[in-house]
């Protein structure tokens, strides 16, 4: 579905991905775990052909189609959305408006208003709160509810975890886990080896922008001492 | 059928009210000075709405729509006093014109924002002001146009009053219903986080030039009715000044509260009519007023009176 091939993006001068390449099969949940500073956000960033960074060759195939050259607007139209990392919600617009703004709360096909609100309840209860006046973990249910409404057939999520208490990690877990079952396919940014180990079907380690490591979930979980040496914990 | 999460717009009731009663009421205890006083702050009242729909909801500052005001008043008068056709086509085609000049404007301005589109917008206007300026077989020059009056059924100074006042009623109402619209969220999306809107599948160039355009409608719809409101046009009225002072309505009113605009343009147009009664230093009272408003009420008359009442409410609330 999603193939990354061979990709080299920059920040002005600054080489950040050398030659990245992966890929996401429909359905699949894969995760790419790395340090800071490894080129993970970069890689989602260039994904969604985001203004900043400069991919200046290697290749972005969803479903056989070039991504490069599209605009941000143009990939989500694609149906692929963004989480972005820090959730960046809208600080004017309430619970509701975020939703709704995406599609009309009278639409009832795909992911709905009603959905989101079933799959997060706690939303439901806040939908006249602003983004601003959401406590960490309500808006990280915001940021995945605002991207399921664009429908998406594959949602790239960057680093969903982060900041958040272990219980509301524990429900993001089984939320992710849920989504993957529905036949989406998610492609998971973390720090958190065991968050990602306990939803991913695959992962990848990135090293300086490039992948060093590919494992399947199984397969780490029989043996984690492999990709325990590609992640520097020993 | 609507979700049982589909937002609550509640229409204003209040705001319209107020407005049509303190301007509806005004005719019985008013001198015709102070009707046509009124009348003024009325169309621009819906002139800073316009000016507020882009600045306040979608982050952009405009410097251009007093042209396209402008540009409305001297079509509008063109057509009847030159042309010598209908005031009714004439209404008509000066909002098409505005419209058309607000497009022109969007397409060159909506790709840049901040101090640049202030800049853009600056600089349209001053192509409006330059050609209105020189081209005197058409404008009439630094002359200007003189118009022959009003279609006779609203001939009357009241009358003419009257429908001034429903007709902005009537467009507030619009403004607002757009600005609460799924795409007026888009707009406010839009002032937050552009790379986000469009992460989000949006294309924010082409949500800025229809925002842009239909506020050249509503700048359009107040440039036609001061067309007839003042039969006559020059430069001045599409000079940046008229551009200033429909966002200075807009920031003394309340920038993103809408009908802050009929409170700033009543402010500004009262002072300017009363002040200068007592002294020719008028200009610097009004700016000490604008200064005061920066720094005591810097969210506008409108916005700090709502914030008022809002901690008034909370106090009251906590009490046992």
């Amino acid at each position: 579905m999603l193939e990354v091939k061979n990709l080299h993006s920059f920040y002005g001068d600054a080489h950040v991905l050398h030659g990245t390449t992966l890929h996401v099969k429909p359905g699949e949940v894969v995760a790419l775990l790395g340090r800071n500073g490894m080129g993970k956000t970069t890689l989602i960033r260039s994904i969604m052909r985001l203004a900043q960074p400069q991919v200046k060759t290697g290749s972005l195939l969803w479903k056989g189609e070039e991504l490069l050259g599209l605009s941000p607007h143009e990939v989500a139209k694609r149906r692929i959305a963004l989480v972005p990392q820090g959730r960046r919600l809208f600080p004017s617009l309430s619970v509701t408006e975020h939703l709704t703004m995406l599609k009309a709360a009278s639409v009832k096909e795909g992911w709905t208003v009603d959905r989101v609100f079933e799959m997060f309840p706690r939303l439901a209860e806040r939908r006249s709160h602003r983004g601003n006046q959401l406590s960490g973990g309500e808006r990280q249910m915001l940021a995945v509810g605002r991207a399921l409404m664009i429908d998406p057939e594959l949602v790239l999520m960057d680093e969903p975890s982060e900041g958040l208490a272990p219980v509301m990690v524990q429900h993001l877990e089984t939320i992710i886990a849920n989504l993957g079952k529905t036949g989406l396919g998610i492609l998971l940014v973390e720090q958190n080896l065991y968050s990602a180990l306990a939803v991913a079907d695959r992962l990848y380690v990135l090293e300086t922008g490039k992948v060093v490591h590919e494992v399947s979930a199984a397969e780490v979980r029989n043996d984690q001492s492999p990709l325990m040496r590609f992640l520097g914990v020993h | 059928m609507a979700s049982a999460y589909s937002p609550q717009r509640r229409i204003p009731i209040p705001a319209l009210a107020s407005i049509l009663i303190i301007f509806g009421a005004l005719p019985l205890f008013a001198s015709s000075y102070q009707i046509s006083v009124a009348n003024e702050i009325l169309i621009f009242a819906l002139l800073a709405m316009s000016i507020d729909v882009l600045a306040g909801y979608a982050g952009r500052t405009s410097l251009g729509h007093g042209a396209i005001f402008g540009a409305s008043t001297y079509i509008v008068i063109y057509w009847i006093s030159v042309a010598g056709g209908s005031p009714w086509i004439a209404l008509l085609l000066g909002v098409l014109a505005a419209t058309m000049l607000a497009s022109v404007f969007a397409l060159l301005a909506v790709r840049v924002s901040g101090v640049y589109f202030l800049l853009l917008t600056l600089a349209l206007g001053m192509i409006v002001w330059g050609v209105c300026l020189r081209w005197t077989s058409v404008t009439g020059g630094e002359n200007g146009i003189r118009g022959v009056g009003r279609p006779e059924i609203i001939a009357d100074p009241l009358v003419f009053f009257y429908t001034t006042l429903v007709t902005v009623l009537i467009f507030s109402f619009i403004i607002w219903r757009f600005v609460q619209s799924p795409f007026g969220l888009t707009l406010r999306g839009i002032r937050d986080s552009e790379s986000r809107m469009s992460s989000l599948g949006y294309s924010t160039a082409s949500h800025m030039f229809i925002a842009f355009t239909i506020t050249g409608i509503f700048a359009g719809v107040a440039g036609a009715l001061y067309a007839l409101f003042n039969n006559f046009v020059s430069p001045s009225t599409v000079q940046l000044s008229q551009s200033v002072e429909g966002l200075l309505m807009a920031i003394v009113g309340g920038i993103g509260t809408l009908f802050g605009a009929f409170v700033g343009s009543a402010a500004i147009i009262l002072l300017e009519n009363f002040v200068s009664d007592f002294t020719p230093r008028w200009p610097m009272v009004l700016g000490f007023m604008f200064i005061g408003t920066m720094i005591f009420a810097p969210e506008g008359i409108l916005g700090a009176a709502s914030k008022f009442f809002r901690s008034g409410w909370k106090k009251n609330r906590i009490k046992p």
